[in-house]
């Protein structure tokens, strides 16, 4: 091989290096990129779509919750302070009931109500209640009874969760203090005296059973008077997300909080499944901004089925990220009980986003990008495979073009691929083999051969650009435009790719393949590079022009694959647009339609 | 198939994917992919003051120990830069003692660039700022050469120290020049129609009269990207007027000031770039920034026979579920950087209040339309209000007041 061709072969090389890195880069930062707690001095734990309340204390805890929802003087009162043992969280869960059976406020231990300093009114009005520790079932059973008001109108549902592991038991606290629906205890063997008079007294028509079977059997259940449905997960993060997406519409039971609904304003508290008390404190918050818990890991991280429900109850704007819906998450406890990469991890996956496919995770435009980015990787391999081991007769430089132009257009480019060569007769001519091709497809193949050389280099450059920042140069006058980083990178791609192509790939290529000599070659294969690669860009730009800076509401960067995205549809127009222009080539014989 | 040509088929198959698993591979390097969280770093959120009154259900108080700290409070609400998805685009320092110079700076919060606005003194760099820099670590605005930290001003403003110290870091600086309030609002308008190839038509206008009516309404742009330009009370500026007049076509002026602030001569002169309109209520920063909430401009900016552009500027917010900075102007320092909460998150106008009241216009157009109602069963549309600054700026007596009327008295 000559020195040519083999510069030809290594810039080839480079250019699958440089065009395939961009959608590997961004594989690299989803597995590698997870995220960890930048250090310094901080103002603040709070952020854009989550709020903190960072004590670990139930006492603690309970008195910001209560406060946060009733603040003083911010004429919000309340009818009740129910005051809950700290060692007990059968008792304490099933308080959570009176929160909006009683207009209460529930606090652990000697905390203050709010207030309490400066004789706020509703301080001073509201009654007290005092639990403490016991038969859970039977304190549960006198809260759930306590000024019954059945009133034979409103469906009276009751919650029935698990005496043991409060794991599972806590995400019942969020409902119960929402709707007023009463928790009681089931054991796991049977249903107790106290819960079974419970749902008599009350007259609930409906039972709502949060909790697994090996917590509370079937078995178990049948010793009910009432119908009962279960909600339940497979662990108890799984669990807190299917009672957070559990609806009946029928009884007017559940969140019902699912990807379905885009127009919902969602919020959630993230607690640690080992902090019962904290799902407890976290009860206060329901009168306010109410919304479901979800559970992180004991150890604080966010487990992937928690983030993903995050993700997919996302709000997406229309028109204005002003409009909304806002989801907002709450944070209950200390760093050590949620981290701080879940908090932020979970403040990125609730902000809102453009409805129309973009922003933070991976939207559907980001998976389309995605998958186009595998099928190129995957039809460039079979390519440059296939054409190396079943056409060994092909050019050395047709060898080099379609892996390329696959690389591009995925799957559109391995059709052409197989429709150049599939069935098609070679003849000799002038001592050369051409392939016999319908003129259209002639055409596509010439035009593949700019693509191929050309548009990669564009990509190639244009990404190297953005990895490494466009120039931008600020002008004054009516020339200003010229200045801005879209059109000196354009203008850079153009230049680069043009130079490149012509004198790396098609000036050795026409040499070889049509027999020309050095001059003849140059000038002949500039004509063609220019007008093919012309039409391409034409095209391309145009494209990249529209979606980047028009049509997408915020430009994709290198950490995006639809960065790759863009520029493969922009390369699509390119060669729609560059397909008749180089049927007219080939008709002048400037270009060839039959490379083999 | 000959142990030979397997080989070479093996090789073959495996070229392209080598080739694009090491670029891949040399971006991820080059990123720090695999250095992984560098162990524990000294600091963190852990050392966050908070208090009673820093979080209710519908407010969020974000405050630090001095102006300094404040902002960089704002920077670490919005930008938690635990990640590469995180952290800012730029991070754009202004002079802490010249309101006029500072205020254009907030333009530069938009994307493309993606930041934050910090304060610097003119010859020395706060701790607090340099500290939070560090933190945000930006990654770079790749629209022109990932230029980490932006200079809003000539040396008057800040000096070459500050310049030289951040650079120092290891940042890459741009400065934005302008030895006067109307040069340096001309120049950022200019460098950012540079990244777009394009002025925005829609351009707020302002007084250097009534400069602080100018505050609460200049998170607009942080949010929407439109341009900010000065005029005097009663002449406008050879600079200002060159970037009106560089506007395609019409410009469509929005004048932040009643006649006493923006005289009818300057208003008649204006006209001359295109389309004026005097943002209602503009007598105080209080009332014009209830009416700039409200206020929404829409009709023809531009239109051929393929596509159109609505002008779209205001807010126009006029039913529950939207969120507000409450700022104190007469404390300018820590109001304007609070506008980077109106361009990510909650994206929400910024409301002017004072130390000790809700202004009644304020509180009026609160109270008129963000009463939450019920949108559907067990989904309400919640309010949200940012209290930017301390307790000496916006006392609790009013964080109080904004809780309650944003929360709407509850569910029943």
């Amino acid at each position: 091989m000559s020195l040519r061709k083999n510069l030809a072969v290594v810039v080839a090389g480079l250019l699958v290096v440089v065009v395939a890195a961009q959608p590997l880069y961004v594989v690299a930062l989803t597995l590698f990129d997870y995220g960890h707690q930048p250090g310094g001095a901080y103002a603040t734990m709070q952020t854009k779509d989550t709020t903190r309340f960072p004590a670990s204390d139930p006492d603690e805890l309970s008195a910001a919750t209560a406060r946060a929802a009733r603040p003083p003087n911010a004429n919000v009162s309340y009818d009740t302070v129910v005051r809950v043992p700290e060692g007990d969280w059968r008792t304490a869960l099933a308080a959570s009931g009176l929160r909006a059976a009683a207009d209460a406020i529930v606090l652990y231990g000697d905390a203050p109500v709010p207030g309490a300093g400066n004789g706020s009114s509703a301080a001073r009005t509201a009654s007290t209640v005092e639990l403490s520790g016991g038969n859970s079932a039977a304190i549960a059973a006198r809260i759930a009874t306590r000024g019954n008001t059945s009133d034979e109108v409103s469906p009276n549902n009751v919650v029935l969760v698990g005496n043991e592991s409060p794991e599972w038991a806590l995400p019942a606290a969020a409902w119960s203090a929402y709707s007023g629906d009463p928790i009681l205890y089931v054991d796991r063997n049977g249903v107790p005296d106290a819960t079974r008079q419970a749902i008599a007294e009350l007259n609930a028509t409906h039972a709502y059973v949060l909790a697994p079977p090996r917590l509370v059997g079937r078995d178990a259940l049948s010793a009910l008077d009432t119908e009962w449905t279960r909600v339940a997960g497979s662990t108890p993060q799984d669990h807190a997300v299917e009672i957070a997406k559990f609806r009946d519409e029928s009884r007017d039971f559940g969140w019902g909080i699912d990807d379905r609904d885009k127009v919902g304003y969602y919020n959630t508290m993230l607690v640690n499944p080992d902090r019962p008390e904290h799902a407890v404190a976290s009860t206060n918050l329901q009168w306010g901004k109410a919304g479901p818990v979800l559970l992180v890991h004991d150890d604080g991280t966010l487990p992937a089925i928690t983030e993903n429900f995050l993700w997919r109850t996302q709000s997406g704007w229309f028109s204005t990220p002003a409009e909304g819906p806002f989801n907002h998450v709450f944070v209950l406890g200390s760093l050590d009980d949620v981290s701080w990469v879940s908090q932020t991890r979970s403040d990125y996956a609730v902000e809102v986003t453009p409805y129309r496919l973009q922003g933070a995770g991976m939207s559907p435009l980001d998976a389309l990008s995605a998958v186009w980015a595998a099928f190129s990787l995957l039809g460039a391999t079979f390519v440059y495979t296939h054409s190396r081991h079943r056409i060994p007769e092909m050019g050395d430089w047709t060898k080099l073009v379609w892996p390329l132009f696959t690389l591009l257009l995925g799957p559109i480019g391995l059709g052409f691929y197989w429709f150049a060569y599939r069935s098609r007769e070679t003849v000799e001519r002038d001592g050369r083999k051409h392939v016999v091709r319908p003129y259209w497809l002639q055409a596509a193949s010439a035009t593949a051969m700019g693509v191929g050389f050309a548009a990669s280099t564009m990509v190639a450059v244009a990404f190297l650009l953005t990895y490494f920042g466009m120039p931008l140069v600020v002008f004054d006058g009516p020339l200003f435009a010229l200045g801005s980083s879209m059109v000196l990178t354009m203008a850079i791609v153009y230049v680069v790719a043009l130079l490149v192509s012509w004198q790396v790939f098609h000036v050795p290529m026409f040499e070889e393949s049509m027999g020309l000599d050095r001059g003849a070659a140059t000038r002949q294969s500039l004509l063609a590079v220019v007008v093919s690669m012309t039409s391409v860009s034409v095209g391309m730009m145009t494209m990249m022009w529209v979606l980047m800076m028009l049509n997408l509401p915020m430009m994709p960067g290198d950490d995006n694959v639809l960065w790759f995205g863009v520029m493969v549809f922009s390369t699509l127009v390119g060669f729609l647009i560059a397909w008749p222009v180089n049927g007219l080539l080939v008709r002048r014989n400037v270009k060839p339609g039959g490379a083999l | 198939m000959t142990d030979q040509s397997r080989r070479e088929f093996l090789r073959d198959l495996a070229t392209v994917p080598a080739l694009a698993g090491l670029g891949g591979a040399a971006l991820s390097v080059d990123s720090n992919l695999f250095a992984g969280g560098g162990g524990e770093e000294s600091g963190g959120p852990a050392t966050a003051d908070v208090d009673e009154w820093t979080a209710t259900t519908m407010t969020t108080r974000l405050a630090g120990e001095n102006v300094y700290e404040t902002a960089a409070a704002y920077c670490q609400s919005v930008y938690t830069a635990i990640n590469e998805h995180t952290r800012p685009g730029a991070v754009t320092l202004v002079n802490d003692s010249v309101l006029e110079a500072a205020l254009p700076g907030v333009g530069m919060i938009h994307h493309p660039i993606d930041g934050a606005v910090l304060l610097t003194r003119q010859d020395e760099l706060p701790r607090a700022t340099r500290d939070e820099i560090e933190r945000a670590h930006p990654e770079g605005v790749g629209m022109d050469g990932n230029v980490q930290v932006y200079l809003i001003g000539g040396e008057r403003y800040i000096g070459e120290s500050v310049r030289r110290e951040v650079e120092s870091m290891g940042m890459s600086v741009r400065r934005i020049p302008g030895d006067d309030p109307v040069r340096v609002a001309a120049n950022v308008d200019q460098y950012v129609s540079s990244m777009h190839g394009n002025h925005e038509d829609e351009v707020i206008v302002a007084s250097l009269d009534a400069p602080r009516r100018a505050v609460p309404i200049q998170s607009w742009n942080a949010h929407g990207g439109d341009g900010f330009l000065w005029v005097d009370g009663d002449s406008i500026p050879a600079e200002t007027a060159e970037q009106l007049e560089a506007r395609y076509d019409y410009a469509y002026m929005y004048l932040l000031g009643d006649e006493d602030a923006i005289s009818s001569e300057v208003s008649r002169d204006l006209g001359a770039y295109g389309h004026v309109t005097r943002v209602p209520d503009a007598g105080d920063p209080y009332s014009i920034s209830a009416a700039w909430a409200g206020y929404k401009d829409i009709g023809r900016n531009q239109g051929w026979w393929f596509g159109e552009w609505a002008r779209n500027i205001g807010w126009g917010l006029a039913d529950p579920g939207h969120n507000f900075i409450f700022a104190n102007p007469d404390d300018w320092r820590t109001a304007i950087p609070a506008s980077v909460e109106s361009h990510r998150g909650k994206h929400g106008p910024m409301l002017a209040v004072r130390r000790d009241e809700l202004p009644t216009p304020v509180e009026n157009y609160l109270r008129k339309f963000f009463d939450p109602t019920d949108a559907a069963p067990y989904d309400r549309k919640y309010n949200h209000g940012w209290i930017a600054g301390p307790p000496e700026t916006i006392s609790r007596d009013v964080q109080a007041e904004v809780h309650g009327i944003l929360e709407g008295g509850g569910p029943p």
